[in-house]
């Protein structure tokens, strides 16, 4: 792809392209707008995970930690379908604008959807649980005692929080920021769907540019410009996040109270509290609502699930439904094995010294930074010849396997890494062969991150739209492609019936990762 | 004496235990509140410092009723047992942090860190961040950042803890020569009797939320009025004589090969440098001795042994 984006049709070294980036108008209204639009949305996203983070970390209720692990929800929460749960709520026939016209009799419906702020909205929602996921863990990990220190020194409230607080939470602040610019600057089919024809991201023009009119050059160009942004982007991030992790928990002064101590404090955290939930389950529970729903009547049916079974949208699917469903388990399965599989491999090679190792690390952390549309133009322009597997599941399969392959290490690296050799030792010296010890010892040792590893890889494959909606072809249509085909297409009952499907699938991987990956320490 | 802080009745609950204390410490005095680990004497200082608010009872400084001023009117300085120094600001600048909020000009607290810093001997380390420097250091850093914004009275708590042996006995000697300079009144929070002995010029003796006394050094390991007391300071012997027990430290036991008012069995003897300890079988019970080494090593293990006790161990129970 790096040759693409320098050289010319005739083969020699140009810039050419990059200088059209910022020559060009389109291309340059596509680079501003990326960045104010990932910049606005982390902006808003701390304002708004703030206060949550200060609610977790500093009070005691009833739920908290069930609160905490929801924060989970958006990472294997497939943007696709808060797309849908939000044009389902916030839609021209949306539930809000429903009840307002027949509430209120407005005339017209607010048109929410398809604008900046829109965008935003999204963004906000989808990313703010990483706010309060980063910045909370890190407040409950600083003691109090340094607030305390600088009161006996005379400062006030506000002082102690500007001149104490926030630098010790400088380092988070920094690293959820980061990430959350980083998912935003990325941002893909929430732009497609929510943003309508007038936004488009980088992500979305090198889309365009290679769907439209085939142009590998500057997509390749636009590509690399991205990708070189977004690798500072994460570097920042591994970098600080190292340290967000060293500060360890220290004992506090005063004892968290109850959220019911005080009725101030209690009224604003419910409220809160309220919000939250509200806002990381209302749009699942809107497409599972919506998908029983007759579009028209807004009666109770079935006919959306039969519709989706039946054969009425081969045409535009390109293939049977059950094939698509099938091919969703396939890839996810595959991506869960091969993704473990890297994982574990990098782990082991990761537990001797070496020199350069922590760069080492950030290399392996690299598709993190890269978009999956990114590495989906990349295979198309690789995989095209000398042999073409274009035509095969194998380019999608891989490029599965290496976004989900960043979550699987840094699941299994901390476990591996801190596990003491000597149940490996003990177990030889017992008579295994370091092969047998492999599965009788290490694989028991491991087993709860591998599962936690398997449920995150298998829940990125699935969810997974970018990279294989321009690898894909008819007969490899996965759930999420089918969801857009339905989504564009403005069938929102069957897409709602799919949707709820999807979500299903989305809640088991959650309850899973609930219950094998408590009080471990943080994936992403 | 002037009174420099009184706390009258106070009272903290929690659900499982409570803090009920009364005490004074006079101006220019080191006062030690000494107990074990849970007995409620860190949240006492706190309670002075103001970080928590007592459910009833009051604090008056010079005077004045504090209980309701927030801690950050106080003027009260403390020095953490970890010191709690700013790990995102420079030695210098955790010195300055009370007087830049102060407003005052900044070649004026660049004097006041200079001046501070050479007291403390750290003017050398001035430009180093917390985490580079040794134990013994963050202590003087966080002496001196207390110390700049002149407080009252300073709190101390544990401030010993985390340091090794050496370097221990080291501050200690500097502490009091601080305090000497200085002529603060600090309350001095230790787990530690040793050190509190050492240091303090009243103890006040804690347990389980509740002062067990209050006296010098000298008053709490000869005229220990509770059990407590008795048990906690130094070692003590429980002998049973003549219906009566009487409480015997160590060295208040002599021994002697021929005569005494009690024979036992040599079991062992430890030896501890200038001083060991010989450990005696008595009929129903064992007993430690204390004397210079070079006085017992004609005795041996197995041998037997009589014991008398100095005169004035009887007046005391």
């Amino acid at each position: 792809m790096l040759k693409e984006a320098f050289t010319t049709s005739t083969g020699s070294f140009t810039l050419n392209e990059f200088k059209k980036i910022f020559n060009d108008l389109y291309n340059l209204r596509v680079v501003t707008f990326t960045f104010k639009e990932a910049f606005i949305s982390a902006f808003f996203t701390l304002i708004v995970g703030l206060p949550g983070a200060y609610i977790i970390s500093h009070y005691k209720f009833k739920g908290k930690s069930f609160l905490v692990s929801l924060t989970t929800v958006p990472f294997i929460l497939p943007s696709l379908l808060v797309a849908l749960g939000f044009i389902i709520l916030f839609g021209d026939n949306g539930f809000l604008n429903k009840f307002l016209m027949d509430v209120f009799h407005f005339k017209q419906p607010f048109h929410i959807l398809y604008s900046f702020a829109a965008i935003i909205l999204v963004h906000t929602f989808y990313n703010f649980p990483v706010v309060l996921r980063i910045i909370g863990a890190a407040w409950a990990g600083v003691s109090d005692k340094y607030e305390f220190a600088a009161k006996s020194l005379g400062a006030k409230p506000l002082e102690v929080f500007f001149k104490v607080t926030v630098p010790l939470l400088l380092p988070a602040i920094i690293s959820s920021f980061s990430l959350v610019f980083l998912f935003c600057f990325l941002s893909f089919s929430i732009i497609l769907i929510i943003g309508g024809a007038r936004f488009a991201t980088i992500e979305v023009s090198i889309y365009t540019y290679y769907n439209m009119f085939s142009d590998f050059k500057m997509g390749s160009a636009l590509a690399t410009f991205q990708a070189l942004f977004s690798l500072l982007v994460i570097y920042t991030y591994l970098k600080v996040s190292d340290i967000v992790k060293t500060g360890d928990i220290e004992k506090s002064i005063a004892p968290a109270p109850s959220i019911l101590s005080n009725k101030k404090t209690l009224f604003f955290s419910l409220i809160y509290l309220g919000l939250i939930f509200f806002l990381i389950i209302a749009p699942i529970l809107v497409v599972i609502v919506y998908a029983f729903l007759d579009p028209f009547s807004s009666k109770f049916t079935l006919e959306n699930f039969a519709k989706l079974f039946g054969t009425d949208y081969t045409y535009l699917l390109g293939t049977s439904f059950l094939r698509v469903i099938l091919n969703s388990f396939a890839f996810a399965l595959f991506t869960l094995l091969l993704s473990n599989l890297f994982a574990l491999l990098g782990s082991y090679g990761l537990k001797t010294n070496f020199k350069g190792k922590n760069l080492f690390v950030s290399i392996l952390m690299l598709p993190l930074a890269i978009s999956p549309i990114t590495i989906a133009l990349s295979f198309i322009i690789f995989f095209r010849s000398p042999i073409n597997l274009m035509n095969t599941p194998i380019p999608i399969l891989i490029a599965h396997t290496l976004l989900a392959f960043p979550f699987s290490l840094r699941a299994l690296l901390p476990a591996v890494q801190s596990t003491s050799d000597s149940f490996v030792f003990a177990s030889r010296s017992l008579g295994y062969s370091r092969v047998k010890s492999f599965f009788a010892v290490d694989l028991n040792l491991f087993k709860n991150v591998l599962i936690t590893s398997s449920i995150f890889s298998f829940a990125i494959s699935f969810g997974e739209f970018g990279a294989t909606f321009m690898l894909y072809m008819p007969r490899f249509t996965t759930i999420p492609i089918a969801l857009y085909r339905f989504l564009s297409g403005r069938h929102y009952g069957e897409a709602s019936a799919l949707g709820s499907i999807f979500a299903v699938i989305n809640i088991i991987s959650f309850i899973l990762i609930e219950k094998f990956h408590r009080g471990r320490e943080n994936i992403i | 004496m002037n009174e420099k802080i009184v706390l009258l009745e106070i009272c903290k609950n929690y659900s499982d235990f409570s803090i009920k204390a009364s005490f004074i410490a006079y101006e220019g005095e080191l006062v030690s509140i000494l107990g074990p680990s849970g007995s409620g004497k860190t949240t006492i200082l706190h309670i002075i410092a103001g970080f928590i608010p007592p459910d009833s009872g009051k604090i008056i400084k010079d005077g004045i009723d504090i209980t309701n001023v927030r801690s950050e009117k106080r003027n009260i300085g403390i020095v953490f047992q970890d010191y709690a120094l700013f790990p995102f600001l420079s030695v210098y600048s955790n010195i300055a942090f009370g007087l830049r909020l102060k407003h005052i000009s900044k070649k004026e607290v660049d004097v006041e860190v200079r001046t501070f810093a050479n007291a403390f001997g750290i003017e050398n380390i001035l430009s180093k961040y917390p985490n580079l420097i040794s134990g013994g250091e963050k202590q003087r850093v966080a002496l001196a950042r207390a110390m700049i914004t002149k407080p009252d009275i300073l709190l101390m708590d544990e401030p010993m803890s985390s340091l090794d042996a050496k370097i221990r006995e080291k501050l200690r000697n500097e502490l009091k020569d601080f305090h000497r300079k200085f002529g603060i009144t600090i309350v001095y929070v230790t787990h530690d009797q040793t050190e509190a002995m050492y240091l303090s010029d009243r103890i006040i003796l804690m347990n389980n939320g509740r002062i067990e006394q209050i006296g010098t050094s000298v008053e709490l390991y000869y005229y220990p009025q509770t059990s407590f007391a008795r048990e906690f300071i130094g070692k003590i012997n429980s002998i049973n004589m003549d219906g009566e027990t009487l409480y015997v430290r160590p060295e208040d036991i002599k021994l002697s090969k021929k005569r005494g008012i009690l024979k036992g069995i040599v079991a062992d003897i430890h030896y501890l440098g200038s001083m060991s300890e010989i450990v005696v079988k008595l009929e129903n019970s064992t007993i430690f001795a204390l004397g210079l080494t070079r006085n017992i090593t004609n005795f041996k293990a197995g041998n037997s042994v009589f014991l008398s006790f100095n005169k004035n161990v009887k007046q005391r129970r």
